[in-house]
């Protein structure tokens, strides 16, 4: 597996949350890869830019959600995923338990939160 | 001259020896056959007379006598022919030998016509036969005797042993009598024992408030019924008896019942007891519950009789079956309810997420727009809106985590919402001090709360510090009368609320916000400046409906 680049990719199919994660983690003075929307986007999109930290939404357009994204790239590419999610459905929370989460923020997420999220998956 | 010379010496005559010449040889002779012949004339009535007296049963005994007197005549003659020789008393001696002839003659006078008489007296041999034939006879009658003695005795033995016996008898009957009496007493006392069992026993059955019956065990034919069991069913008791049991249970409960009752006749069950449907005499089924128990012979072990209680349960049956009926709806309530929760619960957490999802966009819309200004006034008023509803999100975020989705405990909430203040603040090192109660608060309550405190700790990071050091402290008590109080304060130098000593041109959003929140709340606040800002509001606890 080649190594990652620093960079961090954002996943949800809200463009403004998208977007407004994005702004967060540059101000964070961080470069983000790109945003995606679907999960077959967010693979794609980890497969092209390697991204160390994918920020990942659970609910997404189509029919595979980010519990199903975060696998794929964690045996492709090999990402830390940081699930951000609005809801904490025990399914879903199961779910994202048994793909290895580097944590699970809650929206709305802080700038603290998402600092102190980013900065542990990079020490992991 | 006397009689007596004249006897015996008569004058003149000389002694008669004399005429012998004294002759010794001849007087000799003479005097001794004399002698001779009176010594044995003499003796001879003695012999008579003692042979006369030995058999004293003679016949003609006095012939003896006679004999007797004429030997005895005649020896005295041959006395007086001695006395004669020396004496001439020829005057005695012919007057005794003139007695003799008289007795002689007398004698012979008498005896010749006694001798047919003396003939015809038996013989000694006649007798000796006779007394042989007597002999004879005697013997028979003596055996005769014998054996009638004998048979007597027989007899007699005979009688004691039947008086034994019937002494003995006797004294058996008169046991037996005795036992027979005792017996009799004892039946008697028994029969008065059962009597009295039976009047005890007929008064429980009779007078119970429950239902008894006896049953003819095999035909199940009721023998007796008490006035409760009859009137339970609408008849009378004597309306029961001779019919079978199965004509008063209900039709459709007879083939199982019927089939229970024959495994309690085989013994297959201890007891026979049903809870069945009875037929009334109205036509209307009530419900009863019999218990019935098998009597059986202590002798032979065969069933006798089958006792049975009936109690009317009717009601209670009826009771119990609305009680189920009631339970049956009630669980379908429940049910239906469960699904209206879990639905409820289902689209509050959808509502939920989409009030975190949205504000989550609201949030990415203040750093967008933040990203726009170069104003740093204006960036730290987005910062400022983007705190709020940061406090706003976490406020769900703990609804949604709570179990009934409406109420969660404030204090970690308070404590997470104030560290994030905080550590979303400058680079400054300030120390945050967090105590509240545990207190369940509902949406209405923790949203005006969260902003209050968000407020506060925001003014304390603002405008305490300008060194960057000091502690922040958020407290959440219970206070007097069913109030809570909620202070924030911190060590830093006197501030007023949001007025910055820099810029004190107006009184800024958070005074306001701070201030109807509190009245909102119909709580009231004080303010404290010594070593430091002190903010304390007094709340009604909330009440969670």
């Amino acid at each position: 597996m080649n190594a990652l680049n620093d960079h961090i990719l954002v996943v949800d199919d809200e463009y403004l949350i998208a977007e407004g994660l994005k702004l967060q983690v540059e101000e964070m003075g961080i470069t983000v890869c790109g945003t995606a929307a679907t999960a077959a986007e967010a693979i794609a999109l980890a497969q092209q830019h390697r991204p160390s930290i994918i920020l990942m939404d659970v609910r997404l357009q189509g029919d595979r959600d980010g519990v199903d994204a975060s696998l794929a790239i964690h045996y492709t590419v090999g990402s830390k995923v940081i699930f951000i999610t609005g809801s904490r459905e025990p399914a879903t929370m199961d779910r994202i338990q048994r793909d290895h989460p580097a944590a699970v923020l809650f929206k709305p997420v802080s700038d603290w939160q998402l600092r102190n999220a980013i900065e542990t998956a990079k020490s992991l | 001259m006397s009689i007596w010379n004249w006897l015996l010496y008569p004058t003149g005559l000389t002694a008669h020896g004399f005429c012998l010449s004294w002759a010794p040889g001849l007087v000799g002779l003479h005097v001794a056959s004399d002698a001779a012949i009176a010594l044995a004339y003499f003796s001879i009535p003695l012999a008579l007379a003692s042979f006369a007296r030995q058999r004293s049963d003679l016949k003609y005994g006095w012939v003896t006598s006679l004999f007797g007197a004429f030997i005895l005549a005649c020896g005295t003659t041959h006395v007086m022919s001695i006395v004669t020789l020396w004496y001439p008393a020829y005057w005695v001696e012919g007057l005794t030998k003139l007695l003799t002839a008289m007795i002689s003659i007398t004698t012979a006078i008498i005896l010749w016509p006694l001798i047919p008489r003396l003939v015809a007296l038996p013989s000694p041999s006649q007798l000796e036969r006779l007394n042989g034939d007597l002999t004879k006879t005697i013997e028979a009658q003596e055996r005769t005797a014998a054996l009638l003695r004998d048979s007597e005795a027989r007899e007699r033995r005979a009688n004691l042993e039947l008086e034994r016996r019937v002494s003995e008898q006797t004294v058996e009957l008169k046991a037996a009598n005795a036992r027979l009496t005792e017996a009799l007493s004892q039946r008697s006392s028994a029969l008065n024992e059962l009597a009295r069992t039976e009047k005890e026993f007929r008064a429980s059955f009779e007078a119970a408030a429950v239902g008894k019956a006896q049953v003819e065990p095999g035909s199940a034919r009721i023998l007796r019924a008490n006035p409760a069991f009859a009137h339970m069913l609408g008849y009378e008791p004597e309306d029961l008896v001779g019919h079978t049991a199965w004509e008063f249970t209900w039709p459709e409960d007879r083939a199982e019942d019927i089939a229970e009752y024959s495994r309690a006749l085989a013994g297959e069950v201890n007891a026979y007891v049903r809870e069945k449907r009875y037929l009334r005499r109205d036509g209307q089924p009530v419900w009863g519950r019999i218990s019935g128990a098998m009597v059986r012979s202590e002798d032979t072990g065969e069933l006798t009789l089958m006792v049975a209680v009936i109690e009317d349960i009717d009601e209670r049956y009826r009771a119990q079956l609305a009680l189920q009926s009631a339970k049956l709806e009630l669980e379908a309530v429940v049910e239906e309810r469960t699904i209206a929760l879990q639905q409820r619960d289902v689209l509050l957490r959808e509502v939920y997420h989409r009030v975190k999802n949205n504000l989550q966009i609201v949030d990415a819309l203040l750093v967008m727009q933040a990203r726009k200004l170069s104003d740093p006034e204006a960036q730290s008023a987005l910062l400022g809106l983007r705190r709020r509803v940061f406090a706003l999100g976490l406020v769900h975020h703990q609804l949604m985590n709570s179990r009934d989705l409406q109420t969660f405990d404030v204090a970690p909430f308070l404590e997470e919402l104030s560290q994030n203040i905080l550590e979303g603040g400058a680079e400054q090192r300030i120390n945050l001090a967090v105590r509240a109660i545990p207190l369940d608060v509902g949406l209405d309550f923790a949203i005006p709360l969260g902003l209050l405190v968000t407020e506060l700790v925001t003014n304390s990071l603002k405008h305490a510090f300008p060194d960057g050091n000091g502690t922040i402290s958020v407290v959440l008590e219970r206070a007097a009368k069913s109030e809570i109080a909620l202070i924030v304060s911190d060590d830093g130098r006197g501030h007023n609320g949001d007025v910055s000593p820099a810029k004190a041109v107006k009184p800024g959003l958070g005074a306001g916000i701070i201030a109807g929140l509190v009245a909102q709340l119909r709580g009231t606040m004080t303010m404290r400046n010594d070593h430091g800002t002190s903010t304390e509001i007094r709340l009604a606890a909330p009440v969670l409906l």
